[in-house]
């Protein structure tokens, strides 16, 4: 039998080239065994040179490849990053946008590596690769990759990756982020790190099966052309650097970069954070109980993400999750591939932005995500479709914690306390073109950032998973769905207060128009709060669901009455008090497809980010201006803020001497209402011992004392409870 | 020599205004003065005369004889950034009340580079430039095919004029959601706002969405509309202060001003607001000019100047239009001349990361004042001219003429302290190594231009200007196979020049929803044929209104005739020029699909084509241009390849790859067409220095415009 050629380095194959990078970096801590930058020293600026290119390569591709997409997600707010890869599938440079996905693509490439795809499937010049499976290496299943191996004379020299957001994924639900799937089989349509194209055409048959399998796939036809575009530019830029600069410099270049990345990231961790530990925990509820879904998933769920940040004096940088709870019958599962995603997102916004971002930072890195929780579930059947909505408020902590620690360091400018979680609304049925249609309204990329350590978060400006955010015109995203916006507005107050408040989060509200045949769902937090404030800043506000089905719409646009356009004070709704019809008011953050027909209107709420300080600290000249232009509500103003005023033409002013008093009272009031930490602990330890809690608060510390002894030993020894004490 | 000069032009930049006025027989001179953005009319008259003084005349002498002049400034754009507009009050569709408050996040990281683009903290929102008080929303929607949803509720709009007549705003703009579709409700607006003004007396101006740029895109829109209203409207009556200084001078003609989309305006027109950009674009005009008259279908245009590189392409004799232009951090509808740009000029700040000693270059730059350490004006970030100087490329004796004296050590000095030491390497090592990796920064934009849109460089000429384009053009050109690489010798006007090039345009456009499906027959072509005829006609009649304005009329005027059109689905529209102006059968509507699916391709390469999708026509466009006066690109006799003795300076050492070398100096004004000068040379002008390597040599052709050539 002739014997396949290997298309590794040095006669290697690729999986035999992944086992030794992964032996040389446990052995020596450095990436591929690299532990002098021989190419930087030699000749620093060649170096920069190369680099500089690689990267002008990601961004321009990136730029090119956006006006292809017909999906507004893609090209109105961005939702698209490019990637180039090692052999072995680690990330050396990488375009800006959704650029969580680095990390997760190199898993995907990894997975094919392992699964021998070199001698089983085959990795040819000009194949095309396509994945949007979680357990493979993803976030959830609307954000689907395309990786295009790079030859050079007959070797593999690296990997080109790109991946979109997609607006239609075939799930039980419409649209891409669906909220009823229990286990994967709800999830859509997964592509398992599959081939499905051959000299730079995409297969027939795999077409055919997309058609089949999505509701419609104008969308993610153009965006597969938008990726593949992407790659090819990547790959033909990668081949011609390689003519110019030489094989043998860009083998060690595309390696020495990453190690160099690793250690600028060791010594950036250095500079920035005050070496310790820092401890948060944030929490998600799922309020399934008696919703339309098999009885196994039927309940309230609360999701516990308590998180440990270690900073020592050499540079590392470890997260650990232990004492996460376990896994469970809904879409917010999260996988690895997806943790690593929310971590190495973050990172590159508040320490690793500039110079070498690649997977540097994530060699430079220690992560524990416990097996058998949420964060690891380790079981391929749970659903993972959604598993933004619960990644975002767990890495509120990373926030928190990298805020103290600049603080503590004195970088008070690098501060951001955390953001506001969102989902956006997701709608599906008969379209205002008369054709079924399905889309998630991203406007979502811009909610409210958290207070800054010396200015407030950015308002509606916002989104963890992409730093380039963006909410995209009102008249584009009414061309992608039969509701018209009779609003948009800033939720004022919504801001976690602060001496710096959060950034304020907005809302739209839509009236159904051009069908009869509409269902709309959502997901969200909205019984806990998604996020904190630090340094006595509140937490920013979530939201809730405001609905009016059946209603007089028509009537009162035939007699020009008032319409509710906003819901500026959720004690004053508009819609309650303006529409008539069935009116349904939710304070949970999910909601079940729910139908909709013309002239119904439905409000969704994007979150707020939270606060930093003491808000009787803050400026009353900054409260004055928040009163003035609706940033927030006048009863926030008095008892939050103690700012004190009268309301002339329409115009707050503030009253400094009354404002000092107030404030003054409000120390005095906070005094009176003190007790003892000691004594405000025991009360604490006999609920505890008497499990006076409600139901999903026991259940959720009974799972993660039951996933991690570590954990339960120190709960235990915190509240200090009896040894055999369980829930 | 007697000269009867023609035409000139000025480009007020942010640092320097640039006037270049040009003769009958395409001879030029060039003038430089400071800008005066308060009163731009200063450096207007500072710049001309020095230009003139060059000739040894004035300008009473020569404005007389012009036939012609164009201004591109900064003044309308400073307004807008500085705040300084009038009292303008806002009407949206109700609901919409926090747009400027929101903004479009995009908006808060405009204009960022790279890193900061990710260091989410560093993202801020720009001032509303109307306070929340002055907008009100107006109950009223139409949806996107134009159908009426809510009626205008006239007491919404009575009650809003009630409040802003009370707060004395000085102008009202209205924006109404889908205007661009159906402007009725607009309209009606601007008819309550006038039969409430003349009740009461009173006059303001009323600016409409839906004429002043009927497009899709209802934030960019507002961004375009307040912009008129704001900083154009204001500045009208500055750059009639401008024009009052040509009259002065004895002008005859009327002053133009240069409009983002690369013809001129008179000051006059409504559309003044799409002069707000103007100066970059200028370089571009010149270049397409150049293109018609030399015969050269592919231009790559590279400008370099003080704080960035900005590139663009004429393709095949066009150049191509930006309908959604990022402008100094507003996002606006408005067609622009499609330009890149990066931070990387001569001006631009080197830095080295204490934490890895990494080099970064900008995106900051020293600017005008202080400037670079060697303008030892106390500068004391080094940049790339401290290189430049460092290296011997620049004579510190003969910058802008000598008008700066250049100090040498101080810039070595603090070079070395603050960038050669800290990397380990030698001060002319790292220098030079520096100045590479601009050029090379510089490479990696133009090959990227190039090749991300699937055209091949040896189809292309590469067109160097700005003051700094002569002195790295060599280096950033270099390993890329351009058919030619020329060199204008008016390269530091070129901006000005180009101004100067270009034609009177008026341009209208108004988006559509138009489809055509892939099995489209000939009798729904015909239909969208006809659609497309009624706009072009509609758009027509505004253009010629425009012009009447100005005392031309209708036979003056050359019609061009455009579609902006996408697969349907997608979202972002090329612009195709039709080859008709009147759609009569179904063929003609295949043309234009032609015409796409070209342009298409050489964009995105052919696997993103999608025919099967159908396509979308979302905007239709005229173009009514009045050709003016140009620049006359006179051709001289060639005379010897040896260059005239004068011309010779002398040597200078320049540090060149490693080593100290000795280079030939000319002065650039006399050099003769035809002459030949071999590398290693330096070719030294007032503004500017051209830089031919040792393994090149360059010809001066019978336009004055050099041709670098490899050897």
């Amino acid at each position: 039998m002739a014997k396949i050629k290997k298309i590794g380095w040095d006669n290697l194959s690729l999986k035999e080239m992944l086992e030794k990078s992964e032996q040389e970096f446990s052995e020596t801590h450095h990436y591929c065994g690299i532990t002098e930058l021989k190419l930087k020293e030699n000749d620093p600026l060649r170096y920069e040179r190369v680099f500089s290119k690689l990267k002008a390569t990601m961004v321009s591709s990136r730029e090119v490849a956006l006006h292809i997409s017909a999906s507004p997600v893609v090209r109105e707010v961005g939702e698209l990053c490019f990637s180039l890869y090692t052999p072995e599938g680690d990330s050396l440079v990488l375009s800006t946008g959704i650029i969580v996905h680095v990390h997760t693509m190199s898993d995907a490439i990894k997975f094919m590596i392992r699964n021998d795809y070199e001698t089983k499937v085959g990795i040819k010049d000009k194949d095309i690769f396509c994945n949007n499976d979680v357990d493979i290496g993803d976030v959830h299943t609307a954000d689907v990759q395309t990786l295009v191996p790079i030859f050079f004379e007959g070797e593999l020299v690296g990997w080109a990756g790109g991946v979109t957001h997609e607006v239609e994924i075939g799930s039980i639900d419409p649209a891409s982020v669906p909220v009823t799937p229990i286990n994967r089989y709800g999830d859509g349509l997964y592509i398992c790190a599959e081939k499905i194209g051959e000299n730079d055409e995409v297969r027939r048959d795999y077409q055919i099966r997309c058609e089949r399998n999505l509701r419609h796939t104008t969308y993610w036809t153009l965006d597969e052309k938008t990726r593949i575009a992407g790659c090819h530019i990547i790959r033909d830029m990668v081949v011609t650097l390689i003519k110019q600069e030489g094989i043998d410099y860009y083998k060690v270049f595309c390696r020495e970069v990453i190690e160099e990345g690793r250690q600028s990231f060791m010594e950036r961790v250095k500079e920035r954070l005050f070496p310790g530990k820092y401890r948060s925990a944030a929490f998600f509820d799922v309020p399934f109980k008696g919703k339309p879904i098999a009885s196994i998933a039927a309940k309230d769920t609360l999701m516990h993400a308590p998180m440990t940040v270690s900073v020592d004096n050499e540079g590392n940088l470890g997260v650990s999750l232990d004492g996460a709870n376990k896994w469970g019958y809904f879409p917010y599962n999260c996988p690895i591939s997806a943790m690593q995603g929310g971590f190495w997102v973050l990172i590159t916004q508040m320490l690793a932005y500039d110079g070498k971002v690649n997977d540097g930072s994530y060699f430079a890195t220690k992560q524990f995500y416990p097996p058998g929780s949420w964060s690891n579930p380790q079981n391929l059947q749970s659903s993972t479709a959604s598993s933004w909505l619960f990644l975002m408020p767990a890495f509120t902590n990373l926030d928190r914690s990298l805020s103290r620690a600049l603080f503590a360091r004195g970088f008070r400018e690098e501060i951001k306390v955390g953001y506001g979680c969102t989902d956006g609304m997701q709608c599906g049925g008969i379209g205002q073109y008369g054709q079924p249609f399905s889309m998630i309204n991203f406007e979502v990329a811009a909610s409210g950032m958290g207070a800054r350590g010396i200015m407030d978060g950015l308002d509606c400006a916002y989104a963890m998973w992409n730093p380039e955010s963006d909410a995209g015109d009102v008249e584009v995203w009414e061309t992608a769905h039969p509701l018209i916006y009779i609003g948009r507005r800033i939720t004022s107050g919504s801001g976690g207060a602060g001496k710096y408040r959060g950034g304020n989060g907005y809302h739209s509200v839509w009236m159904v128009w051009n069908t009869n045949e509409l269902e709309i769902y959502n997901l969200g937090a909205g019984k806990v709060f998604d996020n904190a404030g630090i340094f006595g800043g509140y937490p920013g506000a979530t939201g809730y669901h405001i609905f009016a089905n059946n209603t007089n719409m028509k009537e009162l646009i035939e007699k020009k009455s008032e319409l509710p356009h906003a819901e500026l004070d959720p004690n004053n709704s508009d819609i309650l008090r303006l529409v008539k019809g069935d009116i349904t008011v939710i304070d949970e953050g999910a909601l079940f497809p729910a139908p909709f027909k013309e002239y119904d209107i439905y409000a969704n709420f994007y979150y707020a980010g939270p606060g930093y300080g003491d808000p009787i600290e803050r400026d009353p000249k900054l409260v004055e201006n928040d009163l003035n232009n609706d940033m927030t509500l006048l009863r926030i103003g008095e008892l939050v803020y103690g700012v004190a005023g009268v309301k002339n033409n329409g115009k707050f002013i503030i009253d400094l001497g009354k404002t000092k008093k107030l404030r003054k009272t409000i120390k005095e009031k906070r005094r009176s209402n003190s007790i003892p930490t000691k004594d405000w602990m025991k009360a604490e330890r006999e609920k505890i011992i008497n499990k006076e809690l409600p139901e999903v608060v026991r259940d959720m510390y009974r799972e993660s004392m039951e996933l991690s002894s570590e954990w339960s030993k120190e709960f235990i020894e915190f509240w200090d409870l009896p040894d055999e004490f369980s829930f | 020599m007697k000269r009867t000069a023609s035409v000139f032009a000025i480009d007020a930049g942010g640092t320097m205004t640039d006037t270049i006025v040009i003769d009958e027989n395409g001879g030029f001179t060039i003038g430089k003065a400071s800008s005066s953005p308060k009163d731009e009319s200063i450096a207007f008259t500072n710049s001309v005369k020095e230009a003139l003084s060059f000739w040894n005349t004035d300008p009473e002498s020569i404005f007389p004889s012009l036939v012609g002049g164009v201004y591109s400034g900064t003044a309308m754009l400073n307004r807008l950034l500085e705040k300084r507009g009038p009292k303008v009050g806002l009407l949206v569709s109700a609901g919409m009340e926090d747009y400027l408050l929101m903004e479009r996040a995009i908006q808060t990281y405009a204009g960022y580079h790279y890193a900061d683009r990710l260091h989410a903290v560093t993202h801020v929102h720009n001032e509303p430039i109307i306070p929340k008080q002055l907008i009100f929303g107006i109950t009223e929607r139409f949806d996107q095919f134009g159908k009426e949803v809510i009626p205008l509720y006239e007491h919404d709009v009575k009650q809003a004029i009630e409040g802003l007549l009370e707060e004395n705003v000085e102008a009202i703009c209205v924006n109404f959601l889908f205007s661009y579709i159906n402007s009725q409700h607009e309209e009606e607006v601007e008819s309550i706002i006038f039969s409430e003004l003349n009740r009461i007396s009173k006059e303001l101006p009323v600016y409409l969405s839906s004429k002043i740029h009927p497009v899709r895109g209802d934030f960019p829109r507002l961004n375009s509309l307040l912009l008129a209203a704001y900083a154009a409207e204001p500045s009208r009556k500055h750059l009639m202060k401008i024009k009052d200084v040509t009259k002065k001078m004895g002008a005859k003609f009327e002053l133009q001003i240069m409009a983002a989309h690369g013809g001129t305006l008179d000051i006059g027109s409504s559309n003044l607001y799409q002069t707000v950009a103007s100066g970059p674009i200028g370089g571009m005009v010149g270049a397409l000019y150049l293109s018609k008259h030399l015969g050269i279908n592919n231009i790559l245009c590279s400008d370099v100047g003080g704080t960035s590189f900005d590139v663009g392409l004429i393709t095949s004799g066009e150049y191509s239009i930006n309908s959604e232009p990022e402008v100094s951090r507003y996002k606006l509808n408005l067609p622009m001349v499609a330009i890149d740009s990066i931070g990387a000029g001569t001006g631009t700040i080197i830095k080295v990361d204490p934490i890895n000693n990494r080099i970064d270059l900008g995106p900051e730059s020293a600017g005008a004042e202080p400037g670079p350490i060697c303008y030892d004006m106390g500068g004391m970030d080094p940049s790339i001219t401290d290189c430049d100087v460092i290296l011997g490329l620049l004579n510190p004796d003969y910058f802008l003429g000598g008008e700066i004296k250049l100090n040498v050590e101080k810039a070595k000095n603090m070079f070395k302290e603050k960038v050669s030491d800290k990397i380990g390497l030698d001060v002319y090592e790292a220098a030079a190594g520096i100045v590479d990796l601009l050029e090379s920064k510089m490479r990696d934009t133009l090959r990227a231009l190039i090749l991300a849109k699937g055209f091949f460089p040896s189809d292309y000429v590469l067109l160097s200007y700005g003051g700094g384009g002569p002195l790295h053009c060599a280096n950033y050109s270099l390993g890329i196979d351009f058919a030619d690489i020329l060199v204008p010798t008016w390269a530091a006007a070129f901006s000005a020049y180009g101004c100067a090039c270009s034609d009177y345009t008026e341009r209208a456009d108004h988006s559509v929803e138009l489809v055509i499906p892939p099995d489209a027959g000939n009798d729904m072509k015909l239909e969208i044929g006809d659609s497309i005829n009624k706009i072009w006609d509609d758009l027509k009649k505004k253009i010629v209104t425009e012009y009447e304005r100005s005392g031309y009329y209708e036979e003056a005027i050359n019609f061009r005739h455009y579609v902006r059109m996408k697969y349907t689905g997608q979202l972002d529209s090329l612009e195709v020029m039709t080859p008709i102006s009147h759609i009569g059968d179904a063929q003609d509507i295949d043309k234009i699909i032609d015409g796409f699916e070209n342009i298409y391709k050489k964009m995105y390469a052919s696997g993103a084509r999608f025919p099967e999708a159908g396509y979308q026509i979302t905007e239709v466009v005229n173009t009514g241009v009045v050709e003016t006066k140009k620049p006359v690109l006179y051709k001289h006799d060639l005379k010897g390849a040896k260059p005239p003795k004068e011309a010779f300076k002398g040597k200078r050492q320049v540090y060149w790859k490693g080593s100290w070398v000795n280079a030939n100096i000319y002065e650039m004004d006399l050099l003769e067409p035809g002459n030949e000068i071999k590398g290693l040379s330096i070719i030294e002008a007032p503004a500017t220095t051209y830089v031919v390597p040792p393994d090149c040599e360059t010809f001066l052709n019978e336009y004055l415009i050099f041709q670098l050539i490899r050897r």
